[in-house]
């Protein structure tokens, strides 16, 4: 089992490094002059509008920061800053890139699981009850569902839970807390454990703030939900119906055994396999699922905002939001990759 | 069943976007330009002259709608063509060549398949506007698009790939390598035709309305959306932007803004998920059988 995370981490290291070379291909793209004012955010007081001194000052910088070194040069200048957590600096967000990137994961890592538990527990439940009766009522009910939340583009469903439920029934509110809620969690007795507020709420044993931050997180988490869990269902009642029709499952069947333990015992644990390499690629489906509702719900999260910075084009915040979510989906892969050896011993041999 | 409902919606669409200039007569100059009939701000109701009313800025929805139709058919088929094209020759000199090359080709892929495709478009708009389409009238729409084909090929050259390879080990393969045929023949005469029906179509199929989803996500979000209002079903999502939610209690009052553009994305998504699906049904007898 060793080896075979072994394995797995050495090839995660090749992807990061070819990933951080299409990356930087694109940063490459940029004439000098426009990588530049990354490096500049404001021009010290000393130089003013003379145009003589200015262009030497951007010189200096250009030099200093090798901006006209060839390709390999400023690549490897550039991956060895990464490397140590130099991610540069947002001027829209007025913080370093890697800090601000790692004060806003929090509350998108908390908009991902709760979208993420409950759809792929009910997808389990419900694809193997579709799978059983299959052609029968349950399976057609069920498939027709996952059918129309497979296709119901999550964008467009946003904006219609959006005017139902906040602006007509007033049921659930945008953000992520009221503001007096805001305040509580932002003061000296609130303590802060992991960021995520369902939990931080819950040890700090404040139950009012736990169901106001419910209250933010349903309208979000539903339809991030949503989608994913059509895709898991779908995974999981073909998978199960194709297990249903092994010999092991004949055989099961044969020497009496209740359906129950034929299935839930047998049957499922292999039928759940493809549903683990599909979650571990639904990651990158979701990422943009969840850019979308955190937009339009006000979700404040790590993709809201740095959407915004992109908006007004802060090259820094671009570039390091895609090397920390390439990272996310290559490790939520390894993640995957690690489960399903747990699960099926043949992986761990090979 | 699946396929006739998606092909029937398809048709209607495709109806709808050639008889364009008979629904939605243009003015002078260019007809996908939605023409603005005045300037007051608040959007107006739908009305005998205006069946689903006016955008603010007073340009007529249902034009938009109508000649959106092109636009959608235009952007979807270009870039899942685009996709489909460079996954293809990829997988294609993957399975074929194999050896190192293959096992290269597959890191890129899986390299390129890090990315989740809001983040690439994001990333590459974010920079490229420095670049080369600095300032240049729908070059943010160019970058788009671009970035959904640059991070959109992983899939069809994992589908070939792994088509060839089960085609590559078959007798009229090896017979046509015996007899002396070059591997160019090899592999685009014999054996692309005899993979491409097997989930390429598909594909392809779910991705058309896909793109149509995405690029009208993008122009909502801000992104390349202009303030000029074109016949474009995410644009007109975008402008109407402020309309879309108003204060408590009065949700649906600017409806015209946005359902009848969102209903039309949502329409066009599912019918080409409609036939993705019908076709898979249809090419898979495994799948024929259980339903």
């Amino acid at each position: 089992m060793i080896a075979y995370i072994l394995r797995r981490l050495v090839a995660l290291l090749l992807i990061m490094f070819l990933v951080t070379l299409i990356v930087f291909f694109l940063v490459w793209q940029l004439p000098v002059k426009d990588r530049l004012q990354v490096y500049l955010p404001t021009i010290p007081s000393s130089i003013g509008l003379d145009p003589v001194k200015l262009a030497q000052f951007e010189r200096s910088v250009i030099e200093r920061r090798g901006l006209d070194d060839p390709f390999p040069v400023q690549y490897v200048y550039w991956a060895s800053h990464l490397l140590v957590g130099d991610w540069g600096y947002s001027p829209v967000w007025k913080e370093p890139v890697l800090s601000g990137i790692l004060s806003r994961a929090p509350a998108t890592a908390e908009l991902a699981l709760a979208a993420m538990i409950p759809s792929l527990g009910l997808a389990i439940v419900l694809g193997s009850l579709s799978a059983r009766h299959r052609t029968r009522f349950a399976d057609y009910a069920i498939r027709g569902a996952a059918f129309a939340a497979w296709g119901f583009p999550p964008f467009i469903l946003s904006l219609m839970l959006l005017n139902v439920f906040y602006v007509n029934l007033g049921w659930f509110p945008l953000g992520r807390l009221t503001s007096s809620g805001s305040i509580i969690v932002a003061s000296s007795q609130f303590h802060s454990f992991t960021g995520l507020y369902l939990v931080d709420t819950l040890l700090n044993g404040n139950l009012t703030l736990f169901l106001e931050a419910l209250q933010h997180l349903v309208l979000p988490a539903t339809v991030l939900a949503l989608a994913q869990w059509a895709l898991f269902t779908r995974v999981m009642r073909s998978s199960l119906i194709a297990e249903l029709d092994q010999d092991y499952v004949t055989l099961a069947r044969a020497k009496g055994l209740p359906e129950r333990a034929v299935v839930g015992v047998h049957a499922r644990r292999n039928a759940i396999l493809p549903v683990i390499s599909v979650g571990s690629t639904a990651v990158s489906l979701s990422i943009t699922n969840i850019a979308l509702v955190e937009i339009v719900f006000n979700f404040n999260g790590l993709a809201r905002s740095a959407t915004l910075a992109m908006l007004q084009l802060d090259t820094p915040v671009a570039v390091g939001l895609t090397i920390f979510t390439c990272l996310v989906t290559v490790l939520s892969s390894l993640i995957g990759d690690i489960l399903y050896g747990l699960f099926d011993p043949r992986v761990r041999a090979a | 069943m699946e396929l006739v409902a998606g092909s029937v919606l398809l048709l209607a669409f495709a109806a709808v976007a050639l008889a364009a200039p008979l629904l939605a007569p243009p003015g002078e100059g260019d007809p996908y330009a939605i023409p603005g009939l005045g300037i007051a701000i608040p959007p107006a109701e739908p009305s005998p002259n205006h069946p689903l009313g006016l955008m603010a800025g007073q340009h007529d929805i249902l034009y938009g709608i109508v000649w959106g139709t092109r636009v959608a058919f235009k952007v979807g088929l270009l870039v899942t063509a685009a996709r489909a094209l460079f996954g293809v020759l990829m997988g294609l000199l993957a399975g074929y060549l194999g050896g190192l090359f293959d096992a290269a080709l597959m890191r890129v892929t899986d390299a390129f398949m890090a990315f989740p495709i809001f983040i690439a478009v994001m990333v590459m708009s974010t920079l490229l506007q420095f670049g080369p389409f600095r300032g240049r009238q729908g070059g943010v729409q160019t970058i788009i698009a671009l970035a959904l084909i640059l991070f959109g090929w992983m899939q069809y050259a994992r589908l070939v790939r792994g088509n060839v390879l089960a085609e590559r080990s078959k007798e009229y393969v090896q017979a046509a390598i015996a007899v002396g045929v070059r591997a160019r023949s090899i592999i685009f005469r014999h054996v692309l035709p005899n993979c491409v029906a097997k989930g390429l179509f598909v594909l392809m199929a779910s991705d058309v309305g896909a793109m149509v989803v995405l690029m009208s996500m993008f122009s909502f979000i801000g992104v390349g959306g202009g303030a000029r209002p074109v016949a474009d079903w995410g644009q007109m999502l975008g402008l109407s932007r402020d309309w879309i939610i108003g204060a408590p209690g009065t949700g649906f009052q600017y409806w015209y803004t946005f359902i009848p553009a969102s209903m039309a994305i949502l329409i066009f998504a599912v019918a080409w998920n409609l036939v993705g699906d019908g076709l898979d049904a249809l090419l898979d007898p495994r799948l024929r059988r259980s339903r």
